[in-house]
């Protein structure tokens, strides 16, 4: 995808500016600020996007549990499965995409504590951060616990733990910022996670209905029209390319983070680091946009 | 279990549709191509369902899946050479590896502490040990023993597993003619159902890996114990690589197998390691009360806080014990009836929950001799001894002659020639009734499906009457424990089946049973399942509305017949029904399958 050449330009002006101006610390404020903004997009379309995958998980959830379950007499009502309330309750998301909101929340802590380091804040400030950061996986954990897409990454939360500890009783911001930095690849292993399976089972839960009605129509067992069969087409088009957008927009935070933990951590060209940055949030307001305009073409 | 592992599970049956797919496009058959048809959208269903497995219900829909692909091999008439059909069998070779791998995903690791681990191989096959060491190497942990049939006692299965339970016993059932060749092989003393719940634990049924820790055959083992089997040359069968598991354990070697010996060895199959740690082993526990957390997630490494998504081995013949598929004499040695090893003489007991008319005609009356006074239980002998051509009266008087039967019968089937109906005996003569309920041997896609499977399988065993007009045992098993001249059983026999391809789906009966065609008839019309055989006059509407497992009905001033449909064709179907014969009358005195013309029959659907 080609960068929007005025907002590059914009933006490194601004770096420019900010550098000469010495009222930020040498890693230049301005691009993080516009990477943070940035990022708020990333959760925005991922919003967006699960707010849909939770109404298939659901759907789906339900058809498999009719089929595994005793049949009744139809009376127009599902039966009553408490046991099966995740998926029937309306106050909290299905399994999938909780864990999901989870891990695009824990990323986010994260993130935004690199951004407070980069901006140079109070010692006690970040270890807030980190606090809310370890909290995030906390939560992420019990729901990836029971297994599931994310459940690979159980192990790699599990080993968060001790340096986010460390980090929270870091005496000083040098350590903080060694501690906190050392969760770095896990952080991005979240991202790598939902960019590959965790993508894959989310186009399933969108389209897989879908596929299944077009192949009992291509066997034969079940004739669609037509006009069914170009609108089932359609919306798995549009599911498809909804998650592609999405796959190239968690790449891109990847990315923009890495970015982020080179410019904290490097000695010198904090220029550099700073238009990769501006690079980085501008790819990444045009992929969320992307995201949200495909999923306008779902039903 | 890693993502990776579900999404190579969807990947693979993603393949199995696309190969069932090839193979329908190469069927001309119309009702082979209609089962392929089922066949696929079932395997949708499970890519569908994928999505929300993990661990063990992933091996369940990695299981159900091949069932499909076995399923579809036995439905169409292809050339077992072929490409289609060759691609379905690698097909189900990598299945059954992905199925050994969950298993051991499932299982964790190996329960022993490193010191005490398995010496590596290739070593030489153990020296044989004669009967008295093996039975003081089983009591050396007596204390245990007792812990084993105090916990065995209080077991009770979580209620969210007995699902998950039930299914794995079921399986280890239908598979029990595999189990019992091992034990054949191995000189017949460990039960098959021993060998069946092993082969649970350690590569979830797949018999494409090894018994010993579920590697593929297709080399020796790479995980603990390595490199078996040490003789012989890959790729290894099933039955080789069994026995070196079981003969590496001297299992062969233990003489007797009451519950308390059987527990400890299935625990020290997987290893001592929780006993060490005085805990109980998830192996064993696992999926009720008596076990929580805790477990070795690799070989030799203990997690405390590790979740177990296995369903234990002693969980496992808790619900055998049960639902009557396996029973301790005594609480010691397994029952006559398991020991037997015959697939259908144990394996009945589930379907005879259900169906208490089942019950009553294959339970074990006691020892039945001559002079006997249980009439009834001596007409049943009497019964039996005709329907195996050693004929008798069947007056409920047992003289000479019914024992002359008795030892004839004895004699055929290789059983001592007493004279004496005991156990073994029993289990002998009841066998086509038992085979006849037995569980599916492949999960069927559909209830339809399920209902020609089990009306073939009755058909099977040539159910007939016995002993007069609507007289036997076969007649009290579809008419709910009743027969006589005025117990006319087409319907019983065809709702009798409907009911026992519904329980094994785990699904209520579709329609109401009834034993009147009429009233078939009548229920059907209220409900909206009626055809008139007048609105399926032609060849593609017969094809389009009737599907394999519906009903047909005659109802006429001649005739009052019904019986369902196995194969539905454009100008005949293929019936299975009950009180007929080969001319199609309704006065008929046995059950069979024949092909039918449309004319005279309406139709009724199960749903």
């Amino acid at each position: 995808m080609l960068l929007p050449r005025p907002a590059t330009l914009l933006l490194a002006a601004l770096v420019s500016a900010v550098a000469l101006s010495g009222c930020a610390p040498s890693r230049g404020l301005v691009p993080f600020r516009a990477y943070e903004a940035s990022f708020a997009k990333v959760r925005d379309a991922s919003e967006a996007l699960l707010d849909r995958v939770a109404l298939a998980e659901r759907a789906q959830a339900r058809r498999v549990i009719a089929r595994q379950s005793p049949a009744g007499i139809d009376i127009g009502v599902e039966p009553f499965r408490p046991t099966q309330h995740v998926y029937y309750a309306t106050g909290i998301d299905p399994p999938l995409t909780a864990a999901c909101r989870s891990a695009i929340a824990a990323v986010s802590a994260y993130n935004a504590t690199l951004l407070a380091m980069a901006e140079g804040r109070g010692l006690d400030e970040l270890k807030a951060g980190a606090g809310r950061f370890g909290a995030e996986v906390s939560g992420l954990l019990t729901l990836v616990g029971a297994g599931g897409s994310l459940a690979p990454i159980r192990a790699a939360l599990v080993a968060l733990g001790p340096a986010i500890d460390e980090a929270l009783k870091a005496a000083s911001r040098a350590a903080f910022e060694e501690a906190f930095l050392r969760n770095f690849d896990t952080v991005d292993s979240i991202l790598a996670l939902l960019a590959g399976d965790v993508a894959v089972e989310l186009e399933a839960k969108l389209t897989t209905d879908k596929r299944n009605a077009l192949v009992n129509h291509t066997t034969g067992l079940r004739r669609l029209s037509n006009d069914q069969v170009a609108r089932l087409r359609e919306e798995i088009q549009a599911a498809d390319t909804a998650i592609y957008d999405w796959i190239a927009l968690i790449e891109q935070a990847r990315r923009a983070m890495a970015a982020t933990r080179t410019a904290l951590t490097a000695p010198v060209a904090p220029d550099i680091h700073a238009n990769e940055l501006a690079d980085s949030a501008a790819r990444i307001r045009v992929l969320a946009a992307s995201v949200k305009s495909a999923l306008m073409h779902l039903q | 279990m890693p993502a990776s592992d579900a999404a190579d599970a969807r990947a693979l049956a993603l393949q199995a549709q696309a190969a069932l797919f090839r193979l329908l496009q190469e069927t001309t058959n119309e009702t082979e191509k209609q089962a392929l048809r089922e066949r696929i959208a079932r395997t949708g269903e499970i890519i569908e369902e994928i999505s929300f497995a993990n661990g063990l219900v992933l091996a369940e829909k990695l299981n159900g899946l091949a069932d499909q692909l076995v399923a579809a091999t036995q439905v169409v008439k292809a050339d077992p050479f072929g490409p289609a059909i060759r691609e379905i069998q690698a097909l189900l070779q990598r299945l059954g590896h992905s199925v050994g791998a969950t298993a051991q995903q499932i299982k964790g690791g190996i329960a022993e502490p490193a010191a005490d681990a398995t010496p590596p191989a290739p070593a030489p096959a153990p020296a044989k040990k004669s009967k008295a060491q093996a039975g003081a190497a089983a009591s050396k942990s007596g204390l245990l023993r007792n812990d084993y049939a105090e916990l065995f006692a209080s077991c009770r299965i979580r209620p969210e597993r007995v699902d998950s339970t039930r299914r794995i016993a079921d399986r280890i059932v239908a598979n029990a003619k595999r189990y019992q060749e091992v034990s054949d092989a191995l000189g017949g003393t460990i039960p098959w159902f021993m060998i069946g719940i092993i082969h649970s634990l350690e590569s979830s049924f797949s018999f494409t890996t090894h018994l010993h820790n579920g590697d593929p055959l297709d080399q020796r083992t790479r995980r603990e114990p390595k490199s078996r089997p040490v003789q012989g040359s890959p790729p290894f069968t099933w039955l080789e690589s069994a026995i070196d598991a079981l003969a590496l354990k001297s299992l062969e070697q233990v003489p007797d197998w009451p519950l308390e010996v059987m527990l400890d060895r299935l625990e020290r199959y997987n290893g001592k390691g929780y006993a060490n740690l005085g805990l109980t082993s998830p192996y064993l526990w696992s999926f009720s009360q008596h076990w929580t957390k805790g477990k070795f997630v690799a070989d030799h490494v203990f997690d405390p806080e590790a979740p177990s998504d296995q369903c234990g081995a002693a969980v496992v013949l808790r619900h055998m014990v049960d639902a009557g598929l396996v029973s301790f004499d005594d609480g010691e040695a397994p029952s006559a009836e398991a020991s037997l090893g015959h697939q259908s003489a144990v394996l009945a007991a589930a379907a005879q929950t259900s169906f208490p008319s089942a019950k009553a005609e294959v339970d074990f009356p006691g020892d039945i001799a001559q002079g006997s006074t249980r009439k009834a239980a001596v007409r049943r002998v009497q019964e039996w001894c005709c329907f195996h051509d050693c004929a008798t009266p069947i007056d409920e008087d047992f003289g000479g002659g019914t024992g002359d039967a008795v030892r004839m019968f004895q004699q055929r089937a290789g059983i001592p020639a007493t004279g004496v109906v005991d156990q073994r005996s029993w289990a002998a003569l009841t066998t086509p009734m038992l085979a006849a309920l037995a569980p599916l041997p492949v999960t069927p896609g559909s209830l339809n499906e399920a209902v020609v499977a089990v009306g073939l399988q009755h058909v099977a065993q040539k159910p007939i009457e016995l002993g007069g007009d609507n007289m036997g045992a076969w007649v009290r098993l579809y008419m709910a424990g009743k027969d006589g001249i005025e117990q006319q059983w087409c319907a019983g026999f065809l709702c009798f089946v409907i009911a026992q391809a519904a329980a094994a789906l785990g699904l209520q009966m579709p329609i109401k049973r009834r034993v009147a065609v009429q009233d078939l008839i009548d229920d059907a019309k209220a409900a909206g399942r009626f055809i008139a055989g007048s609105t399926v006059s032609t060849p593609q509407a017969r094809l389009a509305r009737l599907k394999p497992g519906c009903i047909f009905v005659i109802k006429n001033a001649a005739q009052s017949h019904a019986g369902l449909v196995a194969q539905v064709g454009g100008d005949n179907f293929v019936s299975i029904e009950g009180n007929t014969n080969e001319q199609g009358g309704d006065r008929g005195f046995k059950a069979l399958s024949q092909s039918r013309g449309y004319a005279g029959k309406d139709f009724v659907l199960l749903a």
